[in-house]
């Protein structure tokens, strides 16, 4: 996780006492010991947040946590919600929050510091994105690094494009996603602090292949000539970047939140970073994910295209971002195989099995 | 031979939704239950197809690494040959086809240099291997999440 790593992470949006204060050194043990559906877990969770929120929340008295549960979605964090209750200069006060802990195992390797370094760039932007309060990048609060955020109200529905809603409300929504994406790349990532002090020239197609490289020797448990096919057509065709912007990495409707029909938030900001402007396009207009991110006959490519011009001012060149598809269907690969590596190592609730379909699709599109 | 593999595994997925799933109250449980029940359906679906699948590609794979070793490097050629060379295995077993796949996945892994008219018919091959490959789950996402 080189390319994503940063300098310990030490401003905080609540005041942050010692973990020591809180917590017995063997929690991670019990945590990681204890099987993830167990109420033992969430008894856990429980009672840790009641230290962290009263460490944090000095004048706060009545502090109580209801309502936790683990939600089911969320394929690479767990996804705790609750609403914390309390008493403060004489009112009540209430708030949902959601705790985002990582599992023993994952579907990506990110750095908990980065995404609450991200979020809290994002807070001084017109980027809707939830409010974060609280990371712990080590692992003794809840066994394992962990963040605190709002939970911020609205639906998200994966196929929304797709959905019951009238067409052209879905298409405008369509187009609203795309502005909001132009939203993102306008962010002026050097003001906010988000580099890392490497030139422009460091990021894009190699950097991205550098790194998703990185993870597919880290995870790989078996021969994939079709991995390795890819990997060497990437190389051999990877793009100059006409920019540098900031990169959500997983740019989705099922990565945002909707409340009555506009867009709230955007979520998942754990593989955001710097790079091409093409590469968030490339993920929304990659063939496999079509039935997420296009509506058949009104919202597809060209029209996204068209949209992602008109909103960005970029030039989209056809092989830069088909490029850009095969490098997503690589990449979600990996991530697949990531899972892969996971279960067979007996360290994942959930089965992953070889990403064929996205071998095909990719090497449809390997195109000299 | 009843109840079969199929029936069995079948079997398995209506005790879990029936027997099992009511009496869980928290989401994610539930969630990796029914996870579980799609994959114990699949392979249900797609088990009896394995052993031909890996014989197929073992088959052909063993063509392209044959057309392959002509431009490999002496030390890849000569594993080459010797993996092409080595006695069948029993081909009803499993697990011996499982790993003349993975030996041959390796080799092919290897030639990725070869002149481009191999090339095309690697990716052919890799592609169709793909679209017959039986273990596929097509796994519903989760539809909303707040």
């Amino acid at each position: 996780m080189k390319r994503r790593e940063v300098a310990p992470y030490t401003a905080h949006a609540w005041q942050h006492a010692a973990a020591s204060d809180y917590f017995p050194t063997t929690i991670r043990t019990q945590m990681n010991q204890t099987p993830a559906g167990s109420s033992a877990v969430r008894d856990m969770i429980a009672h840790q947040l009641g230290h962290v929120l009263r460490g944090e929340m000095p004048t706060a008295s009545h502090l109580d946590i209801v309502e936790l549960h683990r939600t089911s979605t969320g394929l690479s964090r767990e996804n705790w919600v609750f609403e914390a209750r309390w008493r403060e200069q004489g009112e009540v006060h209430a708030r949902r929050m959601i705790l985002r802990r990582d599992p023993p195992a994952s579907l990506l390797l990110t750095d908990r510091r980065w995404e609450f370094k991200v979020l809290r760039a994002l807070e001084r932007t017109s980027v809707p994105a939830p409010a974060v309060r609280w990371v712990d990048s080590g692992e003794c609060v809840f066994g394992a690094p962990a963040m605190i955020m709002d939970l911020l109200p609205g639906d998200c529905d994966w196929h929304v494009l797709a959905g019951e809603r009238p067409l052209p409300e879905r298409v405008e929504l369509g187009r609203r996603f795309i502005n909001l994406l132009a939203t993102i790349q306008k962010v002026d990532w050097r003001a906010l602090g988000l580099g890392d002090g490497r030139a422009e020239g460091a990021y894009g197609a190699h950097a991205e292949l550098d790194f998703w490289a990185g993870e597919l020797a880290r995870v790989q448990v078996e021969a994939l000539p079709e991995m390795a096919l890819g990997l060497a057509w990437l190389r051999r065709h990877a793009p100059p970047a006409q920019a540098i912007v900031l990169v959500h990495g997983d740019f989705k409707p099922g990565n945002a939140l909707l409340v009555d029909g506009e867009i709230s938030a955007m979520l998942d900001w754990e593989t955001a970073h710097l790079g091409d402007p093409l590469e968030d396009l490339g993920w929304i207009t990659n063939p496999p994910r079509a039935r997420e991110q296009q509506i058949p006959g009104s919202w597809e490519r060209a029209q996204i295209v068209q949209a992602f011009c008109a909103a960005t001012g970029f030039d989209v060149d056809a092989r830069a971002l088909n490029w850009w598809n095969v490098f997503s269907c690589w990449k979600l690969a990996v991530i697949i195989l990531t899972g892969v590596e996971a279960f067979v190592a007996g360290k994942l609730d959930r089965i992953y099995h070889n990403p064929v379909w996205l071998f095909q699709q990719m090497l449809s599109m390997m195109k000299d | 031979m009843r109840p079969t593999v199929t029936e069995q595994l079948e079997g398995m997925c209506r005790i879990l939704e029936n027997a099992v799933a009511p009496a869980l109250a928290n989401d994610y449980t539930l969630e990796t239950l029914r996870s579980l029940v799609a994959n114990v359906r699949m392979l249900g679906r797609a088990w009896h197809q394995l052993l031909p699948f890996l014989h197929w590609d073992n088959g052909e794979m063993a063509g392209l690494l044959t057309t392959a070793a002509h431009s490999a490097a002496p030390e890849l050629q000569a594993r080459i040959t010797a993996a092409l060379n080595a006695a069948p295995a029993d081909a009803s077993d499993g697990q011996a086809a499982e790993a003349r796949n993975e030996q041959l996945r390796v080799l092919l892994t290897e030639c990725l240099e070869s002149p481009p008219a191999l090339m095309e018919a690697i990716a052919s091959h890799l592609s169709e291997r793909s679209r017959r490959y039986p273990l596929r789950l097509t796994g519903a996402v989760p539809k909303h999440k707040g």
